[in-house]
């Protein structure tokens, strides 16, 4: 059994990655250079000027779905959370979603299934929605927090109509169309399917999945009421 | 659900060649040599591969004809004509590939075990309302035609994607395809 992992100032990157994996995509979010020696918690946050209390909140979310209290987010983190982001939708766009879409069209082409086609479809579907989301906030969202960021060291009021307000609940759908998409394959794609296209599949929208969860948390626990308090000055 | 599969023949390079391709945990086979055994069996769980050379007897044929209710598979190792290919749900070649013959038989005990389990998992009424959804009907469309109230439609929406775990238009269109509700011709919503 793997022993449960502490995370502290002098936790090792390198345990952390060991013991979870996949965690090495989030880093590569937050501009992390991977391979990462004998550093830990503190050098990374140095190194890449990120808070560092705001780093181990990212972990232990990551880790154990916990929320640390040390971790109180501060209007500066807004540079690094939007960094975060943009990095996340870069990596869901260029490399995330095509891996899932070539996963199952090339099932598809090889066997020609009507299953294979509805799932095709569907994701062709999500994915498109996906994709029109991330191009709101990278075109909407972020260019205006961005603005509204800059303009308190300028000490000018900015005008807009956009106000962060309409952003909100964004996400609900997008995480409910990927539920479904695995509850199909759970409970209901038959066991005729070629063999190993569903497991494939899952573990691929697990990554998804956990991507898009710790992405939605960013945006609508920490950033949301950072930029209100922001629109408020 | 457990599977039989009854293989009526008298090659034992047929039933064990058979057994070998069909293999899997759901499957239970047995190898019978008469076909007489036919009419005792009109289980729903239960598929008959019959090897054609039994069907020369002509008693044999009026047999097949009176087990209509029966998921009946004809193995074809000599010419059948085909007036008499009708009497069986599906038909595989001695030629074919062990995925295909695989293929069609997995898909003759899904359709058979999913309709059952549809039917456990849904009521008719929540079927019928997932029909009208998954057409692309609203909920006001749906509440006219099955003379029920909005609300009733709403709970019965409800129902359905806690009882299926899929909340979506077109995962629930996906899942009326699967489950054989809907053909994928029907489709809509994708």
């Amino acid at each position: 059994m793997k022993k449960p992992i502490i995370i502290n100032n002098d936790t090792k990157l390198s345990d952390i990655i060991s013991f979870y994996p996949f965690i090495i995509t989030q880093f590569e979010h937050l501009n992390i250079n991977i391979p990462v020696e004998e550093k830990n918690i503190s050098d990374i946050a140095k190194e890449n000027k990120i808070n560092t209390n705001f780093l181990k909140f990212i972990i232990e979310y990551i880790l154990n779905n916990k929320i640390i209290e040390q971790y109180t987010p501060q209007i500066d983190d807004i540079t690094i959370l939007l960094l975060y982001l943009k990095n996340n939708h870069d990596y869901f766009i260029k490399y995330m979603f095509p891996h899932i879409d070539k996963i199952i069209n090339k099932t598809y082409d090889e066997t020609h299934q009507d299953e294979i086609l509805l799932i095709k479809k569907f994701f062709q579907e999500y994915n498109k929605e996906v994709l029109e989301h991330f191009e709101y906030e990278n075109q909407i969202v972020f260019p205006y927090i961005t603005k509204l960021y800059n303009s308190i060291d300028k000490k000018e009021k900015i005008t807009s109509d956009y106000c962060v307000e309409e952003y909100k609940n964004h996400h609900d759908d997008i995480e409910e169309k990927l539920n479904d998409l695995k509850n199909l394959l759970i409970k209901y794609l038959p066991s005729t399917i070629k063999s190993d296209f569903r497991k494939r599949l899952l573990f691929n929208l697990y990554q998804l999945e956990k991507d898009l969860d710790v992405h939605s948390y960013l945006e609508d626990k920490i950033l949301i009421p950072l930029v209100e308090k922001l629109e408020a000055y | 659900m457990q599977m039989k599969i009854k293989i009526y023949t008298n090659s034992d390079i047929i039933y064990y060649g058979l057994k070998e391709i069909l293999y899997s945990n759901q499957f239970n086979f047995e190898l019978l040599n008469n076909i007489k055994d036919l009419a005792n069996c009109d289980d729903a769980s239960t598929i008959h591969i019959i090897d054609n050379v039994l069907l020369f007897d002509t008693h044999n044929i009026d047999l097949i004809k009176r087990c209509t209710s029966h998921n009946i598979v004809l193995l074809q190792t000599t010419y059948l004509q085909s007036s008499l290919q009708n009497l069986f749900n599906i038909i595989i070649n001695l030629d074919e590939k062990d995925e295909t013959i695989k293929f069609k038989i997995f898909k003759l005990f899904n359709n058979k075990t999913d309709h059952q389990q549809t039917n456990a998992i849904l009521s008719e009424r929540e079927i019928e309302v997932l029909k009208l959804i998954v057409s692309g009907y609203q909920n006001k469309e749906i509440a006219d035609k099955l003379n029920i109230s909005i609300n009733t439609v709403l709970t019965h929406r409800k129902n359905i994607s806690q009882k299926t775990g899929i909340k979506s238009v077109s995962g629930l269109t996906i899942f009326a395809v699967l489950k054989n509700i809907i053909s994928l011709e029907e489709t809509t919503n994708l």
